[in-house]
């Protein structure tokens, strides 16, 4: 990885093309929708495999519907490029697009300039990034990091009913080749990952990259407060047992207690289901859903005892009962530290004004890095919106970001 | 109840070469001006015609050939039912710009042909889309018709057209089969 690196670039206007290619595929007004699985985000894939075949990718499709494109250049374990072509219902024209449209560029890139690969670069869409179907987030890469299998995914079912296995199955993924979809460690050099933040640091901070050392984890919590529904009219106050007072206290304290870790700990009251919900009856009972989150494991499980403690302590004061339960706990991922001083390197060697970052959302990176060396960047959304049809980022932004990722993949790959 | 079905030879395998050779001079000569063409074949028999025909064309000009699978694009899809893959099309070349010549055995109803013109709009923008067919038996169901036409055969509405091609079949034939 010594000697110099041939400074390359990315052509913006094919860039550009790529993205609207994929992104014009269940095209919304301004956003696109195309849920995990549907027509429109298999007509994507469609799109897909034919602008890999187009740049000379040898194209694959596994048991889950994770999209290949290998160069024929190169030997031995890969380099990964991916990220996901599926929305959320109602979805921007960037999320996940950006990844795999800069991916391809950068290989076309590398292609065109005849540079020699030791390694080979693969270009990849997983399946079912967002959890919006299926209720599970980074499904395809999931199963490639052989953290979910098919006697996981099978039985997930959509909103409608519809079984994921049938899908599967129909799609030419039965059993085993759900199975057969996870790769094997030695196949893999590392996985790059360029995704839009979906957040307002970027923009804020007047920075074009962001270098994520770290993805943080949620854990969700279901708390429920049972008073005593009565008549809102003929019960004196000092005999209530109103559960969504008690309820209310609690979301102030995960404010409070969310604060009091400054920027290491976010928590959200996101759900707020009141029973009956009725203007002439005192609140019986009152289940919260909150979902607290950090990079940092133990500031996140302190965090959930203190907001565990608190309720207790607010249905005991006011004479209500209480079921609390933590209900999902999932763990915090760091990222590959050559990867990152990788990242880092390209941006100071380039003049990219750059971050360090972590992300607060979920990505295919923290996936894969269960099985490989893995890296990820951002580039700026406007206004820090995402999942949103208005969801924007500049073309000159990507281009930034697709060149950082040039550069990394030239590094690793030659 | 017996119902009795006829079926009555309309091609053979001379007939059907001299529609191949026929539908590649027509292709040609529109094409004259032009150094290359794109030919897709719209899976199954169009693939095997469009083989052909580019067999032909490779002599006068560079020919791109593809491959379609329009499944995807059905107006008729019913997606809890049907076996639904991706990747199935192989277009291995850059669409924008070039001319592009759609291959099918039969133009029937013109709903494999507008699915197919949605999909190849999704892949990219040519600067002329054709099709090329070797039997046009009428009944359509939408504004569509062929730029290049082998023969035009009378059929019933509720006749089937039957080609067979040596690569498939063994056997260069076509028939219609119907119930008299």
């Amino acid at each position: 990885m010594v000697g110099t690196v041939p400074r390359l670039t990315v052509d913006r206007k094919r860039l550009e093309e790529t993205i609207n290619s994929l992104a014009r595929i269940g095209m919304t007004g301004n956003g696109s929708e195309r849920t995990a699985y549907s027509i429109k985000e298999m007509r994507a894939k469609d799109v897909l495999t034919h602008l890999m075949r187009r740049i000379g990718l040898a194209v694959k499709i596994d048991g889950v519907g994770n999209v290949f494109g290998r160069t024929k250049q190169g030997r031995g374990p890969v380099v990964m490029i991916g990220s996901h072509i599926d929305t959320v219902p109602g979805g921007g024209r960037f999320d996940g697009v950006v990844g795999v449209a800069s991916g391809i560029e950068v290989v076309k890139t590398i292609i065109e300039g005849n540079i020699e690969l030791r390694h080979p670069i693969e270009v990849c869409a997983f399946s079912a990034e967002e959890s919006s179907r299926f209720g599970v987030s980074t499904l395809g890469s999931a199963v490639v990091a052989g953290e979910l299998d098919a006697k996981d995914i099978e039985p997930l079912r959509d909103r409608r009913g519809t079984r994921l296995g049938e899908i599967l199955a129909r799609l030419g993924g039965a059993h085993d080749a759900i199975n057969r979809s996870k790769r094997d460690p030695s196949d893999l050099h590392a996985y790059l990952e360029l995704h839009v933040e979906q957040g307002p640091i970027l923009e804020a901070e007047g920075k074009k990259i962001g270098v994520v050392s770290a993805i943080s984890a949620s854990s969700r919590l279901r708390v429920r407060f049972l008073g005593r529904a009565d008549h809102s009219g003929t019960t004196p106050m000092n005999l209530r047992k109103d559960a969504l007072i008690a309820a209310s206290e609690l979301i102030l304290a995960v404010e409070r207690i969310c604060k009091s870790e400054v920027s290491k700990v976010v928590g959200t009251v996101g759900a707020v289901n009141v029973i009956p919900n009725a203007m002439n009856v005192i609140p019986g009972t009152v289940e919260l859903g909150i979902d607290i989150r950090s990079v940092v494991s133990e500031l996140k499980k302190k965090a959930a005892d203190l907001v565990l403690d608190e309720a207790r302590r607010i249905a005991e004061r006011r004479h209500i009962g209480l079921e609390a339960s933590i209900i999902k706990e999932d763990q915090p991922v760091t990222l590959n530290k050559e990867i990152v001083a990788l990242f880092e390197d390209v941006c100071r060697s380039s003049g990219i004004p750059y971050v360090d970052m972590i992300s607060g959302a979920g990505h295919d990176a923290m996936k894969m890095a269960r099985i490989t060396r893995s890296g990820l960047v951002f580039v700026p959304s406007r206004r820090g919106l995402s999942h949103n049809p208005d969801e924007w980022t500049d073309l000159g932004d990507i281009e930034v970001g697709a060149n950082c990722l040039l550069q990394a993949a030239l590094r690793l790959a030659t | 109840m017996v119902f009795l079905v006829k079926k009555t030879r309309i091609l053979d395998s001379k007939q059907i070469d001299a529609l191949i050779n026929l539908l590649s001079k027509r292709i040609l000569r529109s094409v004259k001006d032009q150094k290359e063409v794109v030919l897709i074949g719209i899976k199954t028999r169009g693939v095997y015609l469009s083989r052909r025909i580019a067999d032909k064309l490779a002599q006068s000009l560079e020919v791109h050939l593809g491959t379609l699978d329009i499944t995807l694009y059905r107006d008729d899809l019913n997606v809890l039912q049907e076996n639904l893959t991706v990747g199935e099309s192989e277009i291995n070349f850059d669409l924008n710009g070039k001319t592009v010549v759609l291959v099918d055995d039969v133009l029937f109803t013109g709903r494999t042909i507008r699915a197919a013109l949605d999909q190849v709009l999704d892949l990219g923008r040519p600067a002329v889309i054709h099709l090329a067919v070797l039997v046009d038996r009428g009944h359509r169901e939408l504004p569509i018709c062929a730029t290049f036409t082998g023969k035009k055969v009378k059929t019933q509405r509720g006749d089937r057209v039957e080609i067979k091609l040596k690569e498939k079949d063994g056997v260069d034939e076509a028939y219609i089969i119907g119930s008299r």
